[in-house]
């Protein structure tokens, strides 16, 4: 009996490490913060997108189907193509906000991405879609804050996620 | 003088903008949980779930809220800045907390016995829930750098509901794991049901895990 016991818990332990295909991967949280601020008074629109850089290098690359990232304008170029399909505010009748680029700085790991552009819609009609990294992880999950003048709110983007109410 | 109250209100408004945070944040949390991807978290559930049944449900809860303690308390701490914790060093630890889980499983086979009555789990639960809310921490705090009191409260608030919800998957599990241990021909009764169902998992456990700290080993 005990030499069953034996052979049971070494076919069990073998069985367990040489059929498992889960990888030892650490699981990190897949996320992105991007606040969305209005100011009435200028119609202006202010997205600050806050990313991890070797993940969004890594999302452009792949985008531009490029080996290695570019230097310079080329890389700008290619980085600014890749938010501008990820990130979008749009009105009540979903038509793009134009967003331009109002620079991009670098803090320890993470990316902090300005887009400003204007707009007549009311803040409370304003739609937004962020599929941000989705292209890389299925777990990724999009957090985006509104804020119009004291008003804020809150919303996930996640893979499968179009255009939602940034304001309900 | 009446005075409605809308969005509008500075303090309707700060409070719908703080609810707003807080079910972001829960639903972050939650999802981080039960994503299929946190094999290690729901591996260390199931290690710590694995010697209890239906009616154990109170202890069960006690040590993943034990567990929910000790990582809020490592993710505070170092989501505030009050302590920086070396990523490698925690990715590893954590299966190695999985392991001592199992290990811990088999070894105690009387939990009568077994020093405190056994009651020591919580502590345990806690002390490991320490470096597993570490492994979350670094993430929080890249994104997090203002107002984070809010939103590390809705990310635990998620990540303990996220553990009830794999707690309640874990017991469905088990029950039917013992099913078909009671149903096997050839088992002899010189082990009860829940003791085999302990070594088979803790088992299972402790390879997976085991083959995880190698991986991930720093040096």
């Amino acid at each position: 009996m005990v030499i069953a016991k034996r052979i049971g818990v070494g076919m069990l332990v073998g069985t367990t490490l040489i059929a498992t295909p889960i990888r030892g991967d650490a699981h990190p949280l897949h996320t992105t913060l991007t606040e969305v601020t209005v100011d009435s008074a200028t119609h202006t629109v202010r997205v600050m997108v806050r990313v991890f850089a070797d993940d969004f290098g890594t999302a452009v690359m792949r985008q531009a189907h490029l080996a290695a990232a570019p230097a310079g304008r080329a890389w700008s170029d290619a980085a600014d193509r890749y938010v501008s399909t990820a990130v979008a505010v749009t009105d009540r009748t979903n038509r793009p906000v134009a967003l331009r680029s109002c620079g991009t700085r670098r803090s320890a790991d993470l990316l902090w991405i300005c887009l400003e552009g204007t707009t007549l819609e009311s803040p409370h009609e304003l739609r937004g879609r962020n599929s941000m990294l989705c292209d890389l992880f299925d777990d990724q999950v999009n957090i985006v804050q509104f804020a119009a003048g004291a008003q804020k709110h809150s919303v996930l983007f996640t893979k499968d996620d179009g255009v939602k109410r940034l304001w309900e | 003088m009446h005075r409605s109250l809308g969005k509008s209100d500075p303090s309707i408004a700060a409070y719908i903008a703080d609810m707003s945070t807080l079910a972001t944040f829960i639903q972050l949390g939650f999802r981080h949980i039960v994503d299929v991807e946190a094999m290690d978290h729901i591996l260390f559930l199931l290690a710590l779930a694995a010697i209890y049944r239906l009616r154990d449900a109170r202890d069960a809860l006690w040590v993943i809220t034990a567990f929910t303690v000790g990582h809020s308390i490592t993710l505070a701490l170092a989501v505030t800045g009050i302590v920086t914790l070396p990523s490698a060093l925690i990715e590893f630890l954590i299966p190695i907390t999985i392991v001592a889980t199992g290990i811990e499983n088999l070894v105690v086979s009387d939990r009568t016995r077994a020093p405190w009555g056994g009651r020591y789990r919580p502590v345990f639960a806690g002390v490991f829930g320490l470096v597993h809310g570490a492994g979350f921490a670094n993430y929080l705090k890249a994104l997090f750098v203002d107002h984070i009191a809010l939103p590390l409260f809705g990310f635990n608030v998620g990540i303990e509901l996220g553990q009830i919800t794999v707690l309640l998957a874990a017991a469905v599990l088990l029950a039917a794991v013992d099913r078909m241990i009671g149903a096997l021909p050839w088992r002899r009764i010189d082990w009860p049901a829940l003791r085999v169902r302990v070594v088979a998992v803790s088992l299972v456990v402790v390879a997976v895990a085991s083959r995880w700290a190698v991986e991930r080993n720093p040096w």
